[in-house]
């Protein structure tokens, strides 16, 4: 299943992508209410943090009002109506990948826009890319 | 809650740090009307509550940090913000202006603008989060540089994200042109407002922001976005400052012999390739690091891996760093320079103004008007750069010689005497930045009529120096090639320097980026004209002459409070250097600035009157009647 | 007879160098300079030639001894021995 893969370099920290993804949801511009965060570290480190949709998603397996389910078509889907807003999940999620919308208090994470992420189409230096992993592997190999 | 015009949240945050009160107040539809946004807004609020004669460190001054109807949202270099105040540096109007993340995180808080005044009694800063304002303590901040203020209060309250602007240790030793930084590496650099915060007792305003901001038409305004985004990746310079950043133009001026070198004695610097774009990036470069949703990406964060400053990692320097802190002190050790760069982002010192307080100090030591013993013992000989950094150090704890600096060129001048005042490179008390008007000829008048002192940001325009003859046919007329494209000559400057004053306005108080409309521009006013109207639904915005209407006002009220603080024409004045001593080689040999041309045609386009005063017919016109009447009541002394 | 072809950012890193002589004969212009720049660096040119018109691309700024060679006569501005030719990818001032 395709995700929102970084290129592993090339992240220049602007937060493009999470202003976009909050915009692509709420039609409005800001910050926390987003999917996609991007960690700005001194002096020199810069990149983003999205969902990988596990297989085995912790946080679905922490979630006490099973709101989270892993679809058949990969995606790890939150369910707004029956989320209690406890943040279990949050705290779950190994890579810090799902967030809490800081007005509607339900847990949210990436759900690739329906296909057409806007992080992908507004980051200025073009290093996100909506991917499957195994793809990415094997451009890795033969790049060598 | 929602305010009736898009782009804008609608508050302004009212602090007072003597009562420690807060207020949260609606923002007036009719200064959104009539002042757009950002120096609009500072324009009437400075003007409508300081008064004249007023001690910039004096309580009653007002710091007011503004964003505007575009700030943080997707428009490309849209993440702009400014700081205004009497300037500590100059007591006239002060104006500065930054990237980072603070804007977009201030309007997010749920404000348009803070506007802060009194002197809290002990070392406070202020921390917003959204609805909830606190003035808190800032003892144990006291004394910390930039970075560590903002990592201690980004631990205290728990969150990386939070958005801090603070001063090192030069704005709480009310160093006159101490700047206020943001992000590690973006500052609000000139005409010392960090020294109005230092005034304040104010170390810090940190602020978290959880709310987003909407505009009115958004299908309309996302398709400015995208054409804007596009717009960026076509345009050559763009694509150079992706790669390069400011430093490109290193290599430029010296081919055409405007690279301000030893205090702007001459524009050929023999150390220029150590210093230029192509050293750099092959040198030094080690990553991008770009402002809120930035398209253009110019900011560069560079390393030195050998020599005495090994080590260092910094953002920057920009050109002006590379001027002011190596050529214009005759340094090409681009170390020192990255070093000294990284010392004023810590310790908030502007890198110009301090870059030309030690030239001028270098050159009366040149001249045998300073002895070494005057200087604690330094050898301030021209490319001594660790002297250079030396002297940062001592200016931002005001140490030895550096209390002197400390206070300005045009101040150390006057205490020092002895013919030092002819070296000083100033207009109106500030130090001029890395033009020089007899090479680039309407840089002499913008430097000479920039309303904050000498000044490259708010009406420069490099037609005459870049040249495009066919961009500037088309916006100015074919009938004024070649000579306006000419850099040794003053006709149709005063047309070029006007018309970009009043666009810069503009920009100004949207607020987006310098880099949005170089030469030649990305953006110009029909571009900010349709992104207002899109984003704030007022479709009188979408009008090209309305927003010229906005920008003369703004222009006009921004002129005003400095004639009420008794400045006129003999005041647009810049040192004889550029308009006595010809440029003595390079291409632009024997060359003079006649800025007084200029000067006249250039009040004429303004309408104001030969003393370079608007008119109160000009001010009526533009809806400051009450201006006028202010300045025609006698100034009380 | 030779002249100094002084290049700088992505044109410089094209052709491997920052500094370039050519040798040149009586009444050379810039035209044929550029003729002679292309053989031995292709790369330079045509990323400084609108390739349909084979004009100088708008932003291109070349220096003839500091000065844009528009403020002069353009592309047939005639070179004499010793002089210094700078092609510098447009900059925005600030």
């Amino acid at each position: 299943m395709a995700k929102i893969i970084y290129a592993g370099e090339g992240c220049t920290g602007c937060k493009a992508c999470s202003v976009a993804c909050v915009h692509a949801h709420d039609r409005a511009f800001g910050l926390r209410a987003t999917r996609i965060w991007v960690v700005r570290e001194e002096p020199l480190t810069d990149y983003p943090v999205v969902c990988h949709h596990c297989d085995k998603p912790p946080c679905r397996d922490a979630c006490p009002v099973g709101a989270i389910t892993k679809r058949d078509d990969g995606l790890v889907v939150v369910n707004e109506r029956t989320c209690i807003g406890c943040g279990a999940c949050v705290e779950a999620c190994p890579f810090g990948a799902m967030g809490m919308h800081p007005t509607k208090r339900v847990a949210i994470n990436c759900d690739l826009c329906g296909g057409d992420p806007a992080c992908v189409k507004f980051c200025p230096p073009r290093v996100l890319k909506l991917q499957v992993p195994e793809a990415v592997a094997q451009e890795q190999r033969v790049g060598g | 809650m929602s305010y009736p015009l898009g782009g804008y949240t609608g508050q302004i945050l009212r602090v007072d740090l003597e009562r420690k009160k807060t207020l949260a107040e609606p923002l007036p539809k009719e200064l959104a009307l009539n002042y757009l946004g950002g120096t609009g807004f500072a324009a009437r609020i400075l003007f409508d509550e300081l008064r004249a004669g007023l001690d910039p460190l004096a309580p009653e001054n007002r710091l007011i940090f503004a964003t505007g109807p575009l700030t943080g949202t997707l428009w490309p270099t849209s993440g702009r913000w400014a700081a205004y105040a009497k300037a500590p540096l100059t007591g006239i109007w002060g104006e500065a202006h930054c990237g980072g993340f603070f804007g977009p995180e201030l309007k997010y808080a749920g404000y348009d603008m803070l506007v802060i005044h009194g002197r809290a009694k002990g070392p406070v800063y202020l921390w917003i989060d959204d609805g909830t304002v606190e003035v808190r303590s800032a003892k144990d901040l006291l004394g910390r540089n930039t970075a560590e203020t903002t990592d201690m209060v980004r631990e205290r309250h728990g969150d990386r994200e939070i958005e801090v602007a603070c001063i090192g240790q030069a704005g709480e030793r009310l160093v006159r042109f101490a700047c206020i930084m943001n992000n590690y590496q973006d500052a609000l650099g000139r005409t010392g407002l960090g020294a109005v915060m230092g005034s304040k007792n104010l170390k810090a305003v940190a602020v978290r922001g959880t709310r987003a901001v909407t505009v009115a038409d958004d299908d309309k305004f996302m398709e400015l976005v995208d054409d804007a985004n596009q717009r960026v990746l076509k345009q050559s310079q763009a694509q150079q400052m992706m790669k390069y950043g400011t430093p490109l133009l290193v290599a430029y001026k010296s081919n055409i012999g405007e690279l301000a070198t030893r205090n702007h004695q001459t524009g050929l610097f023999e150390g220029a390739d150590r210093l230029n774009a192509d050293t750099i990036r092959e040198k030094y470069y080690a990553k991008t690091r770009s402002c809120f949703v930035c398209a253009i990406q110019c900011k560069k964060v560079n390393r030195i891996r050998k020599g005495k400053y090994s080590g260092t990692i910094s953002g920057g320097p920009e050109y002006e760093g590379i001027y002011a802190l190596g050529t214009n002190c005759g340094i090409d050790d681009f170390g020192a320079v990255l070093k000294a760069n990284q010392l004023c982002n810590l310790y908030g010192l502007d890198v110009i103004s301090a870059g030309c307080v030690i030239a001028w100090l270098m050159e009366c030591y040149q001249r045998g008007l300073v002895t070494r013993k005057q200087c604690d013992g330094l050898n301030l000989k021209w490319g001594n750069s660790d002297v250079m950094v030396t002297l940062i150090e001592r200016i931002a704890f005001r140490e030895g010689i550096g209390d002197l600096l400390a206070q300005g060129s045009v101040q150390a001048a006057r205490k020092l005497g002895k013919g030092t005042e002819r070296y000083v490179m100033h207009v109106k008390g500030m130090e001029i930045s890395g033009q020089d008007g007899r090479t680039h000829r309407s840089a002499a008048l913008t430097h000479a009529i920039s309303v904050r002192g000498a000044d490259h940001l708010r009406s420069l325009v490099t037609v005459d120096q870049l040249g495009y003859e066919d961009t500037a046919a088309k916006r100015y007329g074919k009938d004024k090639l070649p000579e306006i494209c000419d850099p040794y000559g003053e006709r149709y400057k005063a047309l070029v320097v006007k018309d970009a004053e009043d666009t810069f306005a503009i920009r100004d108080s949207l607020i987006v980026c310098w880099y949005s409309c170089g030469w030649p521009p990305i953006f110009w006013m029909s571009d900010f004209a349709a992104a207002s109207a899109a984003a704030t639904g007022v479709k009188e915005f979408g009008d090209v002459k309305n927003m010229y209407r906005i920008a003369e006002r703004i222009c006009n009220l921004r002129r005003a409070f400095n004639v009420r603080e008794g400045l006129s024409a003999k005041d647009d004045m810049i040192p004889e250097r550029f308009t006595r001593e010809p440029m003595p080689e390079g291409p632009g040999k024997g060359q003079v600035a006649n800025l007084e041309v200029m000067l006249r045609e250039y009040y004429r386009l303004r309408k104001w009157d030969a003393d370079g005063k608007p008119t109160e017919r000009t001010l009526t016109e533009l809806g400051l009647a009450d201006v006028a009447a202010e300045l025609k009541r006698p100034r009380k002394r | 007879m030779e002249v100094v072809v002084k290049l700088h950012g992505d044109l410089r890193e094209k052709a491997g160098t920052g500094t370039i002589k050519v040798p040149i004969d009586e009444d050379e212009t810039v035209d044929t300079l550029l003729m002679k720049l292309s053989r031995r660096h292709p790369k330079v040119v045509e990323a400084i030639l609108d390739p349909t018109t084979g004009e100088l691309l708008e932003y291109f700024d070349i220096l003839l001894n500091g000065r844009r060679i528009q403020q002069i006569r353009g592309i047939h501005t005639k070179l004499k021995h010793k002089d210094e030719i700078a092609i510098s990818p447009p900059v925005a001032d600030g």
